[in-house]
């Protein structure tokens, strides 16, 4: 039996909003085994984005759990999260979220810096550099590593984030809609790369989508309603 | 690593960042110059002052007696008591008189229908001897130094003395004036030049008001380096001022050298002469050159003490630039902060962008503001010089003060707390905005628009 890289239970989240509390989540039972891949679907405002959220430790349920590989990261702290964030899990957003002021490399190796002090930096600077320039030409992004932000397509964009979200070895990847601001054409372009690094790295990848073309290839497809999951399997 | 890199790109792309930057050098630069050029006057002014009064003044006790009776006990007196005065070097005596002075060899009755002008006429005669003041005062270095408009002496050990006397004098055996620098050029006067002073007797009568005039060779010049002093001092010799004032007294003014000439040092000397003097039962009351000049010092510390104040409040204002622009950023940069969470960035992390881009603007702006405030007070002269040049505008007048150049005091310790201050009070400023960027919500950030 497969590893369980992140398992939530009993997830509640509720926002006050104009004096009234809005429940989004109500009790979401979910896990999600390592290398699989798992698509959530459901219709605007049905809390995928606030699952994928809570499931990436970017923010906390109102009440339930949620597990990294067995243990509750609840009671950690806003930094110990942050530090589990940086070395497990990689995040792939709809509008790309790239550092404007930053080139395509510069945005890549942004994670790898992280992990790195002033004076450690400069002595792996060279290699890392060199892995970043690795996984752009594994992109088709090799002609593109000193441009900016402003200065890509938005498929390219998408692919750079997607560099970013890969380029520190995560055991998990989080997609919220990464084919949701691209032409058709683009969409599948980037779907067709995301399974093949999926298939390629054996990582664990997780789709918040409306794209069912999208949802239909991943190994599992739950559905969100009324803020509970629903297993779904979507027509071919 | 991503902190400095972040918060460089961040800062290198915003032209508010550079303005800011530069509010904060020029803000530094004034203040070290400013501060530099009014130190240089505060001790140039105590050089000065230090140089033209004795360390220590006895002068008559003015308490009981009636003003007309003032007057010190003998110098060998008061010599002998203060020889084994621990801290005192040497004691000489002064003869000071204010005089009128008339550029020839006769009172024109025009000296009293000068009216306002008056003044202008007015010198302060010193009586010295010149081998008692040798080792105790600097006179023979004021000798020795002179400016632009300076006649040296014929003889440096005999300055009251005279090589070449005018045909026309040989035989009138004049006691021999070296004014102030300041007044030879003033009065328009040349070596061998005569000048007849006019003063008042040491008592005066309804019935008897009767000035008193003398004639004095014009020996050559003495040069204080205080213009006003220079302006207004005639120096003669003791016996030649005593007899031209016709007075009993043997000095107005006891100059007492201390081994140490400033500080608690020459308090201490002060205090011990001040207890010997009683003790011996003579009455006189002693001064420090400090205690002497107190106003004027006072005068001078208390403007470079407002002066520092104002800019340092310029410079805080200037610091606040650090707190209007981080805001700025922190809330253009919302997104980012949500970007760089979902990466793992700390708030720790979050923090140190925003702080390392307060300290990164403090410390090439302070650092630059230092650098240029230094090279300009050094070359602060070569300013002036060349504003003059190119405007016709002097901004400094050696006439208005009392020295020839800007007096320049730069300390090493000044420009690093002006450089230390700046970066801690700017690094205050820059806290808020970070701590702001570091306690945001990561959600709520990714959706900031």
């Amino acid at each position: 039996m497969s590893e369980l890289v992140l398992e939530a239970t009993g997830l509640t989240k509720s926002y006050v909003m104009g004096g009234r509390a809005l429940d989004v989540l109500r009790g979401v039972d979910l896990t999600i085994q390592a290398g699989e891949s798992l698509a959530i679907v459901g219709s605007s405002g049905a809390g995928k984005s606030t699952l994928l959220h809570l499931l990436g430790l970017l923010d906390r349920p109102t009440t339930g759990k949620v597990l990294f590989r067995g243990a509750d990261v609840g009671s950690l702290s806003r930094t110990a999260r942050s530090r589990l964030r940086q070395k497990h899990i990689g995040f792939v957003f709809q509008f790309y979220h790239l550092i404007p002021e930053l080139n395509a490399l510069e945005n890549v190796l942004l994670p790898l810096m992280m992990k790195h002090s002033i004076t450690s930096w400069f002595g792996a600077k060279a290699k890392e550099r060199e892995r970043g320039r690795a996984l752009l030409r594994t992109l088709g992004l090799s002609e593109r590593e000193g441009h900016r932000p402003s200065q890509l397509s938005g498929g390219e964009r998408q692919r750079v984030a997607i560099g970013r979200a890969l380029i520190g070895d995560p055991d998990v990847v989080l997609c919220d809609e990464p084919t949701g601001n691209l032409d058709e054409a683009t969409s599948r372009e980037i779907s067709d790369l995301l399974f093949q690094l999926k298939q390629d790295s054996g990582k664990t990848f997780v789709f918040v989508t409306h794209d069912l073309d999208l949802a239909r290839r991943a190994d599992r497809v739950v559905r969100l309603v009324h803020g509970r999951v629903e297993t779904f399997a979507p027509a071919s | 690593m991503y902190r400095l890199f972040l918060a460089l790109r961040y800062l290198w792309a915003r032209p508010i960042s550079w303005v800011s930057m530069v509010g904060i050098w020029l803000s530094v630069m004034a203040f070290i110059t400013t501060i530099s050029i009014m130190s240089g006057f505060l001790k140039e002014t105590r050089r000065i002052i230090r140089g033209t009064t004795a360390d220590i003044v006895l002068t008559p006790r003015h308490d009981g007696v009636s003003r007309s009776k003032l007057s010190l006990p003998s110098f060998h007196e008061i010599q002998s008591a203060l020889n084994d005065v621990p801290g005192v070097k040497g004691v000489t005596p002064r003869l000071v008189r204010p005089a009128l002075i008339r550029v020839g060899d006769s009172v024109a009755p025009q000296i009293l229908g000068m009216g306002q002008f008056a003044e202008n006429q007015y010198v302060t005669v010193i009586g010295l001897d010149p081998a008692l003041e040798r080792g105790v005062t600097d006179f023979d270095e004021y000798l020795a130094e002179q400016g632009e408009y300076g006649q040296a002496v014929d003889s440096v050990t005999q300055p009251f003395w005279l090589k070449k006397v005018p045909a026309k004098y040989v035989n009138d055996d004049l006691p021999v004036a070296l004014p102030g620098e300041g007044a030879m050029h003033f009065f328009g006067l040349n070596k061998g030049d005569v000048v007849t002073l006019v003063t008042l007797p040491d008592t005066l009568d309804q019935d008897n008001v009767k000035p008193l005039t003398q004639r004095f060779l014009i020996g050559g010049s003495v040069r204080t380096g205080h213009y006003q002093f220079d302006m207004r001092s005639l120096y003669v010799p003791i016996e030649a001022a005593r007899k031209f004032a016709e007075t009993k007294n043997e000095a107005t003014e006891l100059c007492v050298t201390s081994a140490v000439s400033d500080g608690p040092g020459l308090d201490a000397t002060a205090n011990a002469v001040r207890a010997k003097l009683g003790e011996s039962g003579l009455s006189v009351f002693t001064e420090t050159w400090v205690e002497r000049n107190r106003n004027l010092l006072s005068a001078v510390e208390n403007e470079r003490s407002i002066l520092g104040f104002i800019l340092f409040f310029f410079v805080a204002v200037m610091s606040f630039n650090v707190f209007a622009t981080l805001t700025i950023l922190v809330s253009d940069k919302t997104k980012d902060i949500g970007i760089l969470n979902t990466l793992g960035a700390t708030p720790g992390g979050v923090l140190g962008i925003f702080l390392g881009g307060g300290l990164l603007m403090s410390t090439m702006a302070a650092a630059l503001g230092a650098l240029s405030g230094v090279l300009l007070s050094l070359n602060i002269n070569h300013v002036n010089d060349g504003i003059e040049k190119a405007f016709g505008v002097r901004i400094f007048r050696a006439d208005v003060y009392t020295f020839d150049r800007i007096p320049i005091e730069l300390t090493p310790q000044f420009v690093a707390i002006a450089f230390f201050g700046t970066v801690v009070f700017a690094l205050l400023c820059a806290l808020l905005p970070a701590v702001r960027a570091a306690r945001m919500d990561p959600v709520q950030a990714l959706r900031h628009e």
